[in-house]
């Protein structure tokens, strides 16, 4: 190993990451060359130099001043919501879909229950207020009459097959879990930035 | 008190702190602030940016205690919050900045005030360490925070990449990259 490939892992070697067989190569050379080996004695000094920088001392102004700047912020608490800001573009993905899935959900089963009252007999204040809406529907919308009739049975069918698939209740709740999760999450970073960026000295 | 004590120490006066016992916090504080201090003052040269960026550290640890680990170390993480600050500072500064060459020029101190640091002892370690400590704070910012948690805080290479957020293999390159540029600019020693 000529002189030059050695000086290119003198600061390999030095850290000792160099692998084991050119770790003997260099530690050879060096036995025996003046000049790599004052070389590897420049790298110890540079090192013994920064080791021994002595330490600055700060002063006691400067742990009030930090102390009187923490207290003026909000008070960090438990990490419960860690989760929620590592995991934040995820909850407000997921809270936005359930909140569609809410309202979607919503109409579906205002619609429905427009549908009812003239399409499922019975009696009670459901089947009573399907039946007004149903006739409102109809004294209303004049040619179009036909047009509902399709679009109730539709909508009926959809909300059957929904009220088959998932409870009703189920979407409502996992809607409202969503759209509590991404307004606390929302209030919640808007808190934090506020709190954050008065802190900015420079 | 023992390595192992003063990180159990710390972890009481967490999670004091996050059951809303504010002062803790100072004790946090009247605990770290002279080796936060001094990551960096090594960093940067001027003893008003390193206090105002101390108090950033310390500030931006308080607002995010609750995503500290507890089983890590907490001066390590406030080193890698310091570190990455002083990058920031440098890198808004690098224009602005006056080097230490321009301060010694100009008849300022020098960042080493240290007794030892007196013509009567150029010859001696501590003049050694100025002159190499001027030559670390004309490296490039990531080059110069490596040097210094390496070799003045002591710091593992894969502890430096975690606090830098860069491939070991990267502070291994800045690490030598550094060290050669010092050594050239420092001469024989």
């Amino acid at each position: 190993m000529n002189c030059s490939r050695v000086k290119s892992l003198l600061e390999e070697y030095f850290e000792e990451s160099l692998p084991e067989p050119q770790a003997t190569a260099v530690a050879a050379h060096v036995a025996t060359c003046t000049d790599c080996a004052a070389e590897l004695r420049q790298i110890e000094r540079v090192v013994a130099a920064l080791a021994a920088v002595p330490a600055a001392v700060p002063s006691e102004e400067l742990l009030r001043s930090i102390t009187a700047r923490a207290a003026e912020l909000p008070r960090p608490d438990r990490g419960r919501m860690v989760w929620l800001r590592r995991w934040r573009w995820a909850v407000v993905a997921a809270g936005t879909g359930m909140a569609a899935v809410g309202a979607a959900a919503s109409a579906v089963a205002v619609l429905v229950w427009l549908g009812l009252g003239s399409h499922v007999p019975g009696s009670g204040w459901v089947a009573d207020a399907g039946a007004f809406l149903r006739r409102w529907v109809d004294a209303t919308s004049g040619g179009m009459v036909a047009l509902w009739e399709q679009a109730l049975e539709a909508v009926y069918g959809l909300g059957l097959a929904l009220q088959a698939a998932a409870p009703t209740i189920g979407v409502y709740v996992a809607a409202e879990v969503g759209i509590l999760l991404a307004i606390v999450f929302v209030l919640r970073m808007g808190r934090r930035r506020e709190a954050v960026r008065p802190t900015v000295l420079i | 008190m023992s390595d192992s004590e003063a990180g159990r120490e710390d972890a009481r006066l967490i999670a004091r702190c996050l059951d809303g016992d504010r002062p803790a916090f100072d004790l946090l504080v009247s605990r770290h602030y002279r080796g936060v201090y001094n990551v960096i003052y090594r960093m940067l040269p001027s003893s008003d940016d390193a206090a105002d960026v101390t108090q950033e550290a310390f500030l931006r640890a308080y607002t995010r205690l609750d995503t500290f680990n507890l089983g890590r170390s907490f001066p390590a993480w406030l080193r890698a919050i310091a570190s990455n600050l002083c990058i920031d500072h440098l890198r808004r500064r690098r224009s602005q900045t006056v080097s230490l060459d321009q301060r010694l020029e100009s008849g300022l101190e020098p960042a080493d005030e240290s007794p030892d640091a007196s013509p009567e002892n150029q010859l001696t370690v501590a003049e050694d360490s100025r002159r190499v400590l001027a030559a670390v704070h004309q490296l490039p910012e990531k080059q110069k925070a490596v040097l210094v948690l390496r070799h003045i805080e002591g710091m593992k290479l894969n502890e430096i990449a975690e606090a830098l957020r860069m491939p070991v293999g990267t502070v291994k390159t800045m690490l030598f990259r550094g060290r050669a540029a010092v050594r050239e600019m420092v001469g024989e020693l």
